[in-house]
């Protein structure tokens, strides 16, 4: 098993990736809106990620992070 | 579609991405000198990979009907060794006579330290000396939003000719300060440590195409097919296909065609 050090270092860059790619999806989004003066229809799937990422945000839940997500994300 | 790979470390690739790149329309490569992997520690050794990728380098994308134009510099994290730098500067003018060198780089700062900054002056003043394009790194990562910032700084400080100038590895951090004052930017597309593809067509939606140029730079742990990607993702979001030549085949021309070793002309598909 790795240590919590190795956790960090050598997944770090994947993660910070995997952060700015949603960033940018939500910029893109709120571009668009700006572009067509309108909200997409069904934003339900919008609410789910930014649910799923105030779940990332604490640092008080169990290990199953993954899993909770998975729950969150069968719902839409 | 034909396609420029403006920034390519073709010594970092086998010949297998040259064919593919072929079949994907790439029609002209331009490789930067850059770091080997571990700090060089004599001038001769700069010099022969001078020549790897002025003489040699070109042969094997021959092999393939691509061409292949090349830059030459001490990269920003070699510039640290002062004498080394000095020693290969000297040797810079010989080779910015060759018919397939189109300037000096990739020069820039890689720690932003007294040394790296002195080095990409130098390396700058020996452009505008021989009146040749300038190709600028910006540091990775954490290093980047400072790195940029001390290079813009650097420049402004320097008898430069903003037009000349590609500042590369630009991110959403730090394009805006790079167009601002008039230079060329580049976005190089990493698949974990630069910008993706998405985020590359992001920024020329938000800042348009003017002056961008797009490239993979392609060495390890890079991928040279990022640039087709971004191609691709750019046509998805409903951009033409004189669009899309235009940002990735016609830019690079318009940057590159200002050195008249450049022999590639724009394209143009469309009626207006």
């Amino acid at each position: 098993m790795l240590t919590p050090q190795q956790v960090i270092d050598s997944e770090y860059l994947v993660s910070r990736c995997a952060l700015l790619e949603i960033a940018a999806m939500f910029d893109r989004y709120d571009l668009a809106v700006h572009r067509t003066a309108e909200a997409g229809q069904n934003t339900e799937k919008l609410e789910c990620l930014r649910n799923a990422m105030a779940l990332l945000a604490k640092s008080d839940v169990s290990d199953n992070r993954a899993e909770q997500l998975l729950h969150l994300f069968a719902q839409v | 579609m034909q396609i420029i790979q403006p920034h390519y470390h073709a010594i970092a690739r086998t010949a297998q991405d040259y064919e593919r790149m072929a079949m994907s329309g790439v029609t002209a490569v331009c490789e930067p000198a850059f770091w080997a992997g571990f700090d060089r520690r004599y001038p001769e050794t700069f010099i022969d990979y001078f020549r790897q990728i002025t003489e040699f380098e070109p042969t094997r994308a021959a092999e393939y009907g691509i061409k292949h134009f090349s830059w030459v510099a001490v990269n920003p994290k070699e510039s640290e060794n002062k004498e080394l730098t000095q020693e290969v500067l000297r040797a810079i003018p010989g080779f910015l006579e060759m018919p397939n060198v189109l300037g000096v780089g990739e020069t820039g700062l890689h720690k932003s330290t007294p040394n790296e900054c002195d080095a990409l002056a130098a390396h700058v003043e020996l452009a505008m000396k021989f009146d040749q394009l300038i190709l600028i790194h910006t540091p990775h990562l954490s290093d980047k939003e400072h790195g940029t910032k001390r290079t813009l700084e650097i420049l402004a400080g320097l008898d430069v000719d903003p037009s000349k100038i590609w500042i590369d590895h630009v991110e959403e951090q730090t394009v805006k300060s790079v167009l601002d004052a008039g230079y060329w930017a580049g976005m190089t597309l990493y698949p974990i440590t630069k910008c993706s593809s998405k985020r590359a067509v992001d920024i020329l939606e938000k800042y348009g195409t003017d002056r961008l140029l797009v490239n993979s730079s392609a060495d390890c742990p890079s991928d040279p097919f990022t640039l087709q990607q971004c191609v691709m993702e750019y046509r998805r979001r409903g951009y033409s296909l004189q669009d899309a030549i235009e940002v990735f085949h016609n830019n690079p021309c318009r940057f590159l065609g200002q050195n008249p070793k450049w022999d590639i002309k724009p394209i143009y598909i469309e009626s207006e």
